[in-house]
C-alpha cells in the first residue's frame, strides 16, 4: 500500500461534517487549548520564584522534581477521562491487504498527536531555560530534560493501556478509581510519601545521567504492551464498544407517579444506562462539594452573594447540565415519541418533575453547609424555588431551539458533539438571571427583599406550572417537524 | 380511514410527493411499492405527522394529523430504527409501549405469547439491550411494538427487509391474521413484490411521487407488477396461451 494511512486521517479530519458544522465548538476547544498553554507558560516562567518561596534553601531542581508526581498523576487521570482511544475508523482497513501489525502501529502513532503531549512542554521549557540551566551542567541538563520529555510519553501510553483495560469492564474501572483514590490518600495523609519518592527518581537521573535510558525502555515496553493488546484483539466485537447484559434496575415504581410516570421512568433509564447522561449526572452529584471550595473561607464580613452563587450551582446543577440538552437526549428515537401514544405534555411534565425533584434533593444535601453558616437554610431555599419555578421554564424555552442530536454512548467530559450556540448561551440566563435579580434588589432594598423576591418569583412559576407546561407543549408541537428533521440529519 | 387533501411535499422546489385526493378505506390492507426515491417513506411520514406537508393535509378518521394528537391513540407505526429505544431491553420496550397503550402486564404477556414463533426465542426474556440485537431482531421488536394495543391503523415501512425467509413468511401470516381478526387497516411498503402481493388487498405503485397504478389484487397482479418494474413481460407458455 503506497498511500500512507495519514492520508486517510487528513481526509477524515478535513472532510468530517463535524468540523464544518461545529466551528463554534471547535473555536471553544481552540480557545481552551490556548488558555491552558498560556497558563502553563506563565507558570513555567514564574515557577522558580514560587519554588524559592515554598522550599527555601532547597535546590530548585529537586524541588521541581518533587512536584512532578502531582502533575503526572493528575494528568494521567485527566487523560483517562478525556483522551480518546485510538480505535476510531479502523474497521474499513481490516479486510484490505495490510498487515494488522501495521494498522496497530499506525493507530498508536496517530494517538501521539495530542494536545496533552505538547502542553507540559510549555511548562518545562521556560523553567529549564530560566532556572535549571543555571544549576546543571549541559550533559546533565540534557539527560534531565530528556527524562521529563520521555515521561510525557510514558504517561501517554500508560493512560491508553489503562483505558483499554477499564473499558473492558466496569469492575476494572472502579478498581482503577479505588487505586487512584488510595494512592492519593496515602500521599495526602503522609502514610508514605509517594510524591518525594517519585521525585527522587529524577534526582537520581541528575546524579547519574546515564540512567535516563530507563524512560525510553519503559516507553518501548508500554508501546509493545499496547501494540500487542490491539493486535491480539483486532476484531470488530472485541475492540469496539463492549456489549453488556442489561439487567439494571427498571424503575417501574416511577410509573405510578402520574400519567407522565412512564415517560419519567424512561427518562431515568436513559440517564442511568447511557454513558454520556450518566457521567453528566455523576458530575452534578460531585458539584455538591463545590461548597467546600467557595464557603471554606467564609466569615460574617463576606457578602452573602457567595451563598446565592453556591446555592445556584449546588441545587440547580443537574437541571442545568441535563437541561442544556433537553430534549435532544431523546433525539435518537424522537420520531417514536412523536408517533406513539405519548402526549408532548407528558414529556414536558416528566422533565419538569425530574428537574424539580433533583433540585429538592440537592437542596437537602446542601443543608450540610449549615455548619458554616445557618443562613444556608433559607438562602439555598429561595434559590431552589427560583430554580424550579423560573429556570426550568427558561430551559424549556431554550430547548425549543434544540436542533442537534445527542450520541448517548459517547463520553461526557469535553465532548462538544451536539453543542450548538444555544447550549453555550443557555448558561447565561440561567446563572445571570437570578444573580441580576439578587444584585439589583440587594443594592436597592437590601438582602431580605432580594430573597423574598427570588422566592416569590419561584413560587409563582411553581403555582402556574400547569399553564406554563401547556404553553410550552404548544410551542414544542409547533416545532416538532423541524426538530425531527434536524435530529435526523445531525 | 385515511384521506389526503391536495397533499404535496416539496424539497427546495422539487416535488417529491403529490397525492391530490387519495383514500385508504377502513379495514384495507394497503401496499405501497415503488423504486428508491418514489416517495413511500415520505408518504408514511406525512401520515404520522413526522414531516410537515408543503401543501394540503392528511386526515385520519376525518381529523387532520397536524392539528390534533388524537390519532396517536389508535395508530401504531414502525418506520425505521428511530422507532425503537436502544438502551431498553426488548421486554422493557414492550412494556413501555404496552403501558402507553393502556395494557396491563397480563395483556402484554398474552399479546406477546402470540409471537413466540416469530421471535424464535431470541427476543423475549433476553437481557440484551435493543441496540445490541441484530438488525433483523431489532426490526421484529419494532414491528411487534407497532401492533401493540390493537391499533386501528398500522403503518409499517419495509417490514420485510432484513428478515430471514422464515421470519418473512411468519410476518406475512401475522399481518394477514391481524387484519382478518380485527379488521384493522394496514399501510405497508416493500421492495419484495412477492410479499406485498401475498399480504395486501390493494396495491399502489408510486413513481416520482405520483400514483401510477392503483389496483385491487387479482391472480395476475404479481405478474403485472413484475412487468412494470422489470420492463419485461413474463413469458407465458405457448400451451397455456392456447
Amino acid at each position: 500500500m503506497k498511500r500512507n494511512f495519514f492520508y486517510f486521517a487528513w481526509r477524515e479530519l478535513t472532510r468530517s461534517a463535524y468540523l464544518n458544522k461545529n466551528m463554534a465548538a471547535k473555536g471553544v476547544l481552540i480557545f481552551l487549548a490556548i488558555y491552558f498553554s498560556a497558563v502553563a507558560l506563565f507558570l513555567g516562567f514564574n515557577l522558580s520564584e514560587h519554588l524559592a518561596e515554598t522550599y527555601p534553601g532547597k535546590s530548585q531542581i529537586s524541588a521541581f522534581n518533587s512536584l512532578i508526581f502531582i502533575y503526572v498523576g493528575f494528568e494521567l487521570v485527566l487523560r483517562i477521562m478525556v483522551q480518546n482511544l485510538p480505535t476510531f475508523g479502523f474497521q474499513p482497513f481490516l479486510i484490505i491487504p495490510v498487515k494488522r501489525k501495521r494498522i496497530a502501529r499506525y493507530m498508536l502513532n496517530k494517538s501521539l498527536l495530542h494536545f496533552f503531549n505538547i502542553l507540559p512542554l510549555f511548562l518545562i521549557l521556560p523553567f529549564t531555560f530560566k532556572s535549571a540551566i543555571n544549576e546543571l551542567e549541559t550533559p546533565v541538563l540534557i539527560a534531565w530534560l530528556a527524562s521529563l520529555f520521555f515521561m510525557i510519553f510514558v504517561n501517554h501510553f500508560l493512560a491508553i493501556y489503562i483505558k483499554w483495560r477499564t473499558n473492558e469492564s466496569n469492575y476494572i474501572f472502579y478498581g482503577f478509581l479505588a487505586v487512584a483514590v488510595g494512592v492519593f490518600a496515602i500521599d495526602y495523609f503522609a502514610i508514605f510519601d509517594i510524591t518525594t519518592t517519585f521525585g527522587k527518581l529524577f534526582d537520581v537521573v541528575v546524579q547519574f545521567p546515564a540512567l535516563v535510558v530507563i524512560f525510553p525502555i519503559s516507553i518501548v515496553a508500554l508501546y509493545f504492551l499496547n501494540h500487542n493488546y490491539l493486535w491480539s484483539r483486532f476484531y470488530l466485537d472485541e475492540l469496539s464498544q463492549k456489549k453488556k447484559e442489561g439487567s439494571m434496575h427498571d424503575f417501574s415504581w416511577l410509573n405510578q407517579i402520574g400519567e407522565y410516570g412512564k415517560m419519567l421512568s424512561l427518562e431515568v433509564k436513559m440517564i442511568t444506562r447511557n454513558k454520556r447522561p450518566r457521567t453528566t449526572a455523576l458530575m452534578s452529584i460531585l458539584f455538591i462539594f463545590y461548597g467546600l471550595l467557595i464557603y471554606k473561607d467564609y466569615d460574617s464580613e463576606m457578602p452573602e452573594f457567595i451563598f446565592v452563587l453556591g446555592g445556584m450551582f449546588m441545587t440547580g446543577v443537574f437541571g442545568m447540565m441535563y437541561g442544556q440538552f433537553f430534549p435532544a437526549w431523546h433525539s435518537r428515537y424522537y420520531p417514536l415519541l412523536m408517533a406513539q401514544n405519548v402526549k408532548m405534555k407528558q414529556i414536558l411534565q416528566s422533565a419538569f418533575f425530574l428537574m424539580a425533584a433533583t433540585n429538592i434533593i440537592f437542596y437537602l444535601l446542601s443543608l450540610g453547609y449549615m455548619y458554616i453558616s445557618p443562613k444556608v437554610l433559607y438562602i439555598h431555599f429561595v434559590v431552589m424555588l427560583y430554580n424550579i419555578g423560573v429556570n426550568t421554564f427558561v430551559i424549556f424555552a431554550l430547548g425549543l431551539s434544540s436542533r442537534k442530536s445527542i450520541d448517548l454512548e459517547q463520553r461526557a467530559m469535553f465532548n462538544y458533539q451536539g453543542m450548538g450556540a444555544t447550549q453555550w448561551l443557555i448558561t447565561f440566563p440561567i446563572l445571570l438571571g437570578p444573580m441580576a435579580v439578587y444584585g439589583v434588589l440587594t443594592l436597592l432594598f437590601g438582602n431580605i427583599t432580594a430573597y423574598i423576591v427570588l422566592g416569590v418569583l419561584g413560587l409563582i412559576g411553581i403555582i402556574l406550572h400547569p399553564r406554563l407546561i401547556d404553553y410550552f407543549t404548544k410551542q414544542y408541537l409547533k416545532r416538532k417537524h423541524k426538530m425531527i428533521s434536524a435530529y435526523k440529519s445531525s | 380511514m385515511i384521506q389526503t387533501i391536495n397533499l404535496e411535499k416539496a424539497y427546495s422546489g422539487t416535488t417529491v410527493l403529490n397525492l391530490p385526493n387519495f383514500k385508504i378505506n377502513n379495514g384495507e390492507v394497503f401496499g405501497l411499492v415503488g423504486n428508491n426515491g418514489a416517495g413511500k417513506t415520505t408518504f408514511f411520514s406525512l401520515v404520522l405527522d413526522l414531516i410537515r406537508a408543503t401543501r394540503g393535509k392528511v386526515l385520519i378518521n376525518e381529523i387532520a394529523v397536524a392539528k390534533s394528537e388524537k390519532w396517536k391513540e389508535h395508530t401504531g407505526a414502525y418506520i425505521d430504527e428511530s422507532f425503537t429505544i436502544g438502551y431498553l431491553t426488548s421486554d422493557e420496550y414492550f412494556s413501555f409501549i404496552g403501558e402507553l397503550r393502556q395494557m396491563n402486564e397480563n395483556d402484554i404477556s398474552t399479546f406477546l405469547a402470540n409471537f413466540s414463533a416469530f421471535f424464535n426465542d431470541e427476543i423475549i426474556g433476553k437481557k440484551k439491550f435493543i441496540r445490541d440485537l441484530s438488525k433483523g431482531n431489532q426490526k421484529k421488536v419494532g414491528v411487534v411494538g407497532a401492533l401493540m394495543g390493537k391499533p386501528e391503523l398500522v403503518v409499517l415501512d419495509e417490514p420485510f427487509a432484513n428478515l430471514d425467509p422464515s421470519s418473512q413468511f411468519k410476518l406475512r401470516q401475522i399481518i394477514k391474521e391481524f387484519a382478518a381478526e380485527h379488521g384493522k387497516t394496514f399501510m405497508i411498503s416493500s421492495h419484495n413484490l412477492d410479499n406485498i402481493t401475498d399480504v395486501c388487498e390493494r396495491i399502489v405503485i408510486l413513481e416520482k411521487g405520483e400514483v401510477v397504478k392503483d389496483v385491487q389484487k387479482t391472480e395476475s397482479t404479481l405478474a403485472e407488477l413484475e412487468e412494470f418494474f422489470t420492463g419485461e413481460k413474463t413469458k407465458v407458455d405457448f400451451l397455456e396461451e392456447l
